[in-house]
């Protein structure tokens, strides 16, 4: 029997902008394009990664802290992956 | 941030005629020109920034919306407007679907906060069906002010 395996990481936005919208476009893309629940914490504030209006809603802006949390099959390839967006800054800057 | 704090009223439209997406954009900012919420010798320049933009990713975020923006050096503060496109714009939008609600938004550049917080209100108040819905179905800019006046005092979703 296949296990659930879960993953979790603390992310930096380091990007001038922010999660603005294209960035949480880029990364809902991303977060649906494993088999695996992704969400997106800042603070007590919780949302489903692969929802860009949930996203945007976090304002999170330069600086702030987001806490990663995976769940399923490849609860770990989509943490990875959306970790390295915040660390490509989106690709921006 | 309210839609009041950042939307030109007088720049809105719900007629939308172009199709695609350049057309689209060159509507909206003409709208803040005509408003005089930007200048007339700046219209080339912010219509080029948001296409650049846009050349970096889409900004349509799917269920029918898209939120193109820059940074633009010409305004002081953050201005937006809101068009509606009855027809529909091909904006190569993350699910594939046209896009027939825009929020256009300038802003000056060293504020990226500003801009994050008219997003969160955008986002915040579109997550409400009815509130999308009726934006869409729109028929006149007096309308569409209206609704997002509702929105601003509360009276849609959360």
């Amino acid at each position: 029997m296949m296990s659930e395996s879960a993953a979790s990481r603390t992310v930096i936005v380091t990007n001038r902008a922010g999660l603005h919208a294209r960035a949480a476009v880029l990364l809902a893309k991303a977060a649906g394009g494993f088999d695996a629940r992704v969400l997106v914490s800042k603070g007590p504030q919780q949302v489903d990664a692969t929802d860009v209006l949930q996203l945007m809603s976090l304002v999170a802006e330069q600086g702030d802290s987001l806490q990663l949390e995976a769940s399923g099959p490849e609860a770990r390839q989509a943490v990875d992956a959306l970790e390295d967006l915040f660390l490509r800054k989106f690709d921006e800057d | 941030m309210k839609f009041a704090d950042f939307i030109c009223c007088d720049a809105i439209r719900a007629h939308l005629e172009a199709a695609d997406k350049e057309g689209a954009i060159r509507e909206m900012v003409t709208a803040l020109v005509d408003a005089k919420r930007v200048d007339a010798d700046e219209f080339e320049s912010i219509v080029k920034a948001i296409l650049k933009r846009e050349e970096l990713g889409s900004t349509g975020i799917g269920r029918g919306v898209a939120v193109p923006h820059t940074k633009h050096p010409s305004v002081d503060r953050l201005i937006g407007t809101v068009a509606v496109s009855p027809t529909g714009v091909d904006f190569a939008s993350l699910d594939g679907e046209s896009v027939h609600l825009f929020f256009l938004l300038i802003s000056p550049p060293d504020r990226p906060g500003d801009h994050l917080r008219a997003l969160e209100n955008i986002s915040r108040q579109l997550r409400d069906d009815a509130f999308c819905r009726f934006l869409k179905q729109a028929k006149t800019p007096e309308e569409v002010g209206q609704l997002l006046e509702e929105a601003d005092n509360h009276q849609f979703g959360s």
